[in-house]
């Protein structure tokens, strides 16, 4: 199915700043950009949008200078350019905003703003005052408010990322990349992106604008282009295009925007949590007192914005870090005290957020990491050693069950896709019949197919009464499948809410704090 | 030996100016190469090559010392300056290797670091051997003089103590103070630390990760070399085998008390000079020598279970760095 | 599926021959250029290469004699060499191993002096012994390591120092006969002595031989080791650590737990290279014998890529080298350091192998994707 429909075109004007003709970029295995075109226009806000793993980053990678690309051509100002590496990117005016922050913790915001072009005096020493004093001008003109000695680590989510939009601007950036801006925002926080947005384009600067959101693409943008599997399969104006028409070109098919969850009533309580204290990397107080519990049967939603105590929650309740005080039950035991491999045993299950970091061994071969957690339970440990029999037997029927692509078991976990190793995971952690299982992201960077797949697993268990906390940064994600919903605000639950009658405007403003205090 | 006994041994030792001056002394090769440490690894590369780097220095230090007199017509005043260019020239390429393995090559950068030390006491064994014929020692070579300087060493108790001294004892210290001065305080000090916190987004704002790396791996090539130059031009007059005896580790302690920082390094060496310092008092200290000569080895050990946990490295060091 | 489990253990087999043959070539090929890089610096120096490097493989294993002190020099390599191995699969690394095998050797061979039960009982109670004080030895880095994070490298390193000269204390103040000017013990008593090949194997050891238990010993202990890193939820877990600590923790492993372990058996493994030493070839515990054992084990471990089994062939060879080594002096007056500038560089190829290794990877991931089910990928063009 190949549509093609390019309705806006345009005729060659000196209105337009950047024109990408014909970029293919490789990866070993990959083919991550097949001869994309893609102009901007001057003013415009030109949204690029894919699912996940779609190419859209990439791209715009190549234009920034971060890869090289394997064919094609790049003109900025109608004038041809190479561009070979962030600093050429920079001097010709196109500045990006990542995705993950670029920016460094220890160091101050006029520190990570000014870094690589930093002004000095005389005698070459750092000139942090004329740092902070161009700081304030930029931050006045553009209406970014920010805390120029404040340490990053210090700072809100917010403020980084205007930070990192000042960084851009400071270097005097003219072209604008954003990628997925609004990943670590919530609701509110992304009408004031959008209006600094706007006032950017007021401004004179031009805008590329990455997302894998519709109703995003479709607020702000003036023109959106479709990108799937690597290639350009659309360009269009925004205002002439609905919603349905962009989801069908994003994933090529008519997509089920919702997922069939069918009516049942939970069990008993099956996890209780009760003030939950627990500290962070630094020390500082990341979940302050947090209680809940789950029942078997049920699906509960952890909303709320990354950065407000999801990964203390999940390592928490598993068992990877330790609490400060509060107590969590399970069942009627009280297992507060009880490291992971205790938990484990007592049927409390982890899909961890960061599946390459805790999830696999990546240097270990499926049947081993199908092992992981499994290592001194009989029949995978014998008397005198390990069954690799039996193991690498249950690694080949989880592969199976799970439909897990790979030619072999032999092979070691790295090789697997992202969405594979997610279902990797998931047959382990599914196949050793938890009775509670904490979901952290479990479909972060996957495409719609394994997404699907994740979600359906997902409601199998609940059907067959297991408890599943369901931390996820994607309020749709938390909406369609939950059947209560609490809001992780600063470390606090602000906001319960039995997901039948949850209201996304009243959840947004949970996760902005907008409830807080009540 | 009783109480009494024992606190006026300690208040000898610590009364007399001839401590402190052996402290100072003998805590420069280990502040140097500790510096040396902090700026290699404040931009993110890990380098226990220090004690192959220092044995390479002192052993260089030595043979331009000694040809420099012998053969290249220098005055025996002048032939350690030769061999101290000599020592630190040799430093920074030998640090190279350590820049080819650990940046381009990106290797475990403490495996690399490994193979240069075992390289380097081959190298320097063997090429005593082929060069001066005798093995396990080179003849005696022309070495500095302490040089007091006029006026201020004769500030009592101060003086002797702070003004007379080798010339690589006061570099030393004037290198502690520039060092923290150029890490903290300039564009480059700035980006030489973001290499080593956040490669990445150095590299997005077009900072060259690889160029800060080198810089880093060459300051502590260099600094390494003249830190072996102290060992063979200044605290004897010659290149034995083997003669850092693991200083270049305890340097690396001493960098991680200093919190990574020039300055703290320089003053965490202190503390090590003066435990080392000890071994010339054995006469007043009733204890074997063995035990004396021990106090470095175990002084390090308790600094490190204490500053651990409260001293942070930066963030991404030990990681290799590639653009994709 | 009728015959899958056959199939597949016959595909299992071709894979990892496959693996092994692959992974050798980088070392041979590091060796290889190391000879040639020292060959070039003995060339340099005025020293002929091509006589140098026959003296040195006369030396190592033509004759009967050379051959022994080579199999007898590599003993105590292949336990330091498993020993740093072990360590370094729980991605520690035990640069200290110099002086766990010193305080290890020194604590059996004093008792070895002591006591005179009868075999059976002295050699096993000397052997733990030994491999429990260089367990000792490495228990403190490895607390340290578990609880403060402090480097490993510098823990160790200094507790070999610290063992370098307690040991030198010891012989001399202690253990040594005060009559005689030889920094050494007493010899230890006949039964704590290793038995020679001779006496334990004599259909195939006619003629006596220096060759002694302890090579039974290093086989064996390699095997063991092996089967322990390989087949147990033990050699799993430390693996696991090694290879991703994070995840490990997430699938129930205690990381702090194994670190320690790990340096106990890597110290343990070094107590007893030290041990075998004393036992089965000095007879006594000498001031600074070991010839760097400690250290060399490190090349050897490196060059066998960490593999307990590979243990055995590199710490033949560098018992080569060390043997033809010394001839190579002798003869073509080489001065023997040319061994560590040999070593140095193998470890610096060996290291340099993470580029070949990446490559390796992602050369697999590349042919994996094309040949694979789902993977698409290729080529864009696909159905939706």
């Amino acid at each position: 199915m190949e549509e093609h429909i390019q309705t806006s075109r345009g005729p060659e004007s000196a209105d337009t700043v950047v024109r990408l003709t014909g970029i293919s970029k490789f990866f070993p295995g990959v083919v991550a950009n097949d001869r994309i075109d893609l102009d901007l226009r001057r003013g415009e806000i030109h949204a690029l949008l894919g699912e996940n793993g779609a190419g859209k980053t990439t791209v715009m990678n190549v234009l920034y200078g971060l890869y090289e690309p394997d064919a094609g051509a790049i003109e900025i100002e109608g004038r041809q350019v190479r561009i070979p590496s962030p600093r050429t990117a920079l001097g010709l005016g196109i500045g990006m905003v990542h995705q993950h922050f670029m920016l460094i913790q220890k160091f101050t915001i006029a520190e990570n703003v000014v870094l690589g072009h930093e002004p000095h005096t005389r005698a070459r020493t750092l000139d942090l005052r004329e740092a902070r004093r161009r700081l304030r001008e930029l931050s006045d003109t553009f209406g970014l408010e920010v805390d120029p000695d404040r340490k990053v680590m210090e700072a809100s989510v917010g403020m980084q990322q205007r930070a990192e939009i000042l960084k851009a601007l400071y270097a005097g950036a003219k072209i604008l990349i954003l990628d997925e801006p609004t990943a670590v925002l919530a609701p509110q926080e992304v009408d004031d992106l959008f209006g600094t947005v706007r006032s950017l384009t007021k401004q004179g600067l031009s805008i590329f604008f990455i997302s894998h959101k519709l109703e995003e693409v479709t607020e702000i943008s003036d023109r959106v282009t479709v990108i799937r599997r690597g290639r350009v399969v659309g360009t269009l104006d925004t205002p002439s295009t609905t919603k349905r028409e962009l989801a069908q070109l994003m994933v090529g098919r008519d997509v089920v925007l919702q997922v069939e969850k069918e009516e049942h009533a939970a069990g008993k309580e099956i996890l209780r949590v009760e003030d939950l204290v627990v500290r962070d990397q630094r020390g500082l107080t990341a979940l302050k007192g947090v209680s809940f519990a789950v029942r078997e049967g049920e699906i509960l939603g952890v909303a709320g914005v990354d950065g407000n105590g999801q990964i203390e929650l999940e390592e928490g309740i598993i068992g990877l870090r330790k609490s400060a005080s509060g107590r969590i039950l399970f069942g009627e035991e009280d297992i507060t005290s009880h490291g992971v491999r205790g938990r484990i045993d007592r049927g409390l299950g982890l899909v961890p957020q960061d599946r390459q970091k805790r999830g696999l061994v990546l240097d270990f071969d499926l049947a081993e990491n199908i092992l992981l957690g499994n290592q001194w339970k009989r029949p995978y440990a014998r008397l005198l050693g390990l069954d690799y029999d039996y193991i690498r037997a249950q690694a080949r029927s989880a592969v199976e069950e799970f439909d897990v692509r790979t030619p072999g078991i032999e092979v070691s976990a790295r090789t697997l896709s992202g969405g594979n190793q997610q279902k990797l995971i998931l047959a382990r952690e599914i196949r050793r019949g938890p009775r509670v299982l904490v979901a952290a992201q479990p479909t972060r960077g996957l495409d719609v197919g394994s997404i699907e797949f994740v979600h359906s697993r997902l409601l199998e268990l609940r059907a067959k009464g297991v408890g599943i906390i369901l931390i996820s940064y994607e309020l749709e994600e938390i909406l369609s499948l939950a059947d209560r919903i609490i809001v992780l605000y600063e470390g606090e639950v602000v906001y319960q809410v039995a997901g039948a009658g949850a209201a996304r405007e009243t959840i947004g403003l949970a996760m902005t704090g907008g409830l807080a205090g009540e | 030996m009783d109480i009494g006994h024992a606190l006026g041994v300690v208040l000898d030792i610590l009364s007399a100016p001839s401590t402190y001056q052996a402290m100072l002394r003998i805590s420069t090769p280990l502040a140097l190469a500790a510096i040396g440490g902090t700026f290699c690894e404040r931009t993110g590369v890990v380098n226990i090559a220090l004690e192959g780097i220092m044995l390479v220095g002192a052993f260089a230090g030595a043979v331009f010392s000694y040809y420099a007199q012998a053969s290249w017509g220098f005055s025996e005043a002048m032939a350690p300056w030769v061999g101290l260019i000599g020592a630190v020239t040799t430093g920074m390429l030998f640090s190279l290797l350590h820049g080819l393995g650990s940046i381009h090559l990106r290797a475990d950068q403490v495996v690399v670091g490994a193979a240069l030390n075992i390289f380097a006491l081959g190298a320097t064994g063997f090429l005593t051997q082929a060069i001066f014929g005798v093995a396990g020692a080179s003849p005696r070579v022309a070495s500095f003089d302490p040089i007091a300087i006029p006026g201020l060493a004769r500030i009592p108790f101060l003086g002797p103590v702070l003004f007379n001294h080798t010339p690589i004892v006061y570099m030393a210290a004037v290198i502690a103070v520039a060092g923290q001065f150029i890490l903290f305080r300039t564009p480059l000090g700035l980006r030489l630390r973001a290499a080593g916190e956040h490669p990445k987004a150095a590299d997005t704002v077009g900072v060259s990760v690889y160029r800060m790396r080198y810089i880093g791996v060459l300051i502590s090539g260099a600094l390494g070399g003249l830190a072996g130059a102290n060992l063979s031009l200044e605290s004897v007059s010659q290149f034995s085998e083997n003669m850092t005896r693991g200083r270049g580790f305890i340097a690396l302690a001493a960098n991680i008390f200093g919190k990574w920082t020039p300055l703290g390094s320089w003053l965490s060496s202190l503390l090590f000079g003066f435990a080392e310092s000890l071994k010339l008092r054995t006469q007043v200290i009733d204890l074997p020598p063995e035990f004396i000569l021990m106090m470095p080895y175990v002084l390090t050990l308790v600094v490190l279970a204490g500053a651990m946990g409260r001293a942070v490295p930066p963030d991404a060091i030990g990681k290799p760095y590639s653009k994709q | 599926m009728p015959g899958a489990a056959g199939g597949a253990r016959r595909r299992r087999i071709f894979v990892a021959a496959k693996r092994v043959g692959l992974s050798l070539m980088q070392p041979v090929a590091s060796v290889i250029i190391a000879t040639v890089i020292g060959g070039v610096v003995m060339a340099a120096f005025g020293f002929d290469p091509f006589s140098g490097y026959a003296g040195l493989f006369r030396y190592a294993f033509l004759s009967e004699f050379n051959f022994t002190v080579t199999v007898l020099n590599s003993i105590p390599l292949i336990f330091t060499g498993l020993a740093v191995a072990f360590a370094f699969r729980c991605g520690l690394f035990n640069i200290g191993a110099e002086g766990q095998l010193m305080v290890g050797s020194l604590f059996a061979g004093w008792l070895g002096t002591l006591i005179s039960l009868p075999m059976v009982i002295t050699v096993p109670l000397l052997l733990i012994v030994g491999a429990v004080t260089g367990a000792l030895w490495a228990l403190l880095p490895g607390i340290l390591k578990a609880t403060t994070g402090a480097h490993e490298v510098i823990t160790t390193m200094m507790m070999s120092w610290i063992g370098l000269y307690l040991t030198s204390y010891l012989v001399k103040n202690v253990l040594m006969d005060p009559r005689t000017t030889l920094p050494a013990s007493n010899l230890i008593s006949e039964q704590a002595r290793l038995l020679t090949l001779n006496r334990v194997l004599p259909f195939l050891f006619r003629s006596p031989t220096r060759l002694h238990l302890g090579v039974v010993l290093a086989v064996l202990a390699a095997v063991f080791i092996w089967y322990l890193l390989t087949r147990t939820s033990l050699g799993f877990e430390v693996r696991a650590v090694g290879s991703n600590p994070f995840a490990a923790e997430a699938g129930g492993v205690s990381v702090r737990r194994n670190v320690i372990v790990a340096l106990l058996i890597s110290g343990a493994l070094a107590g007893l290279g030290g041990t075998v030493e004393v036992m089965g070839l000095h007879y006594r515990v000498y001031d600074h014998f070991s010839a760097g054992y400690g250290f060399t084990g490190i090349t050897v471990a490196l060059l066998a890529k960490n593999h307990p089994l590979g243990v055995i062939p590199a710490a033949l060879l560098f018992g080569a080298l060390t043997n033809g080594g010394a001839g190579m002096q002798l003869k073509a007056g080489i001065p023997i350091d040319i061994v560590d500038v040999l070593s140095g560089v193998i470890i610096f190829l060996v290291a340099a192998e993470e580029l070949f290794n990446a490559l390796k990877r992602r050369q697999e991931k590349r042919s994996l994707l094309s040949r694979s089910m789902g993977g698409a990928e290729i080529d864009g063009r696909s159905e939706a």
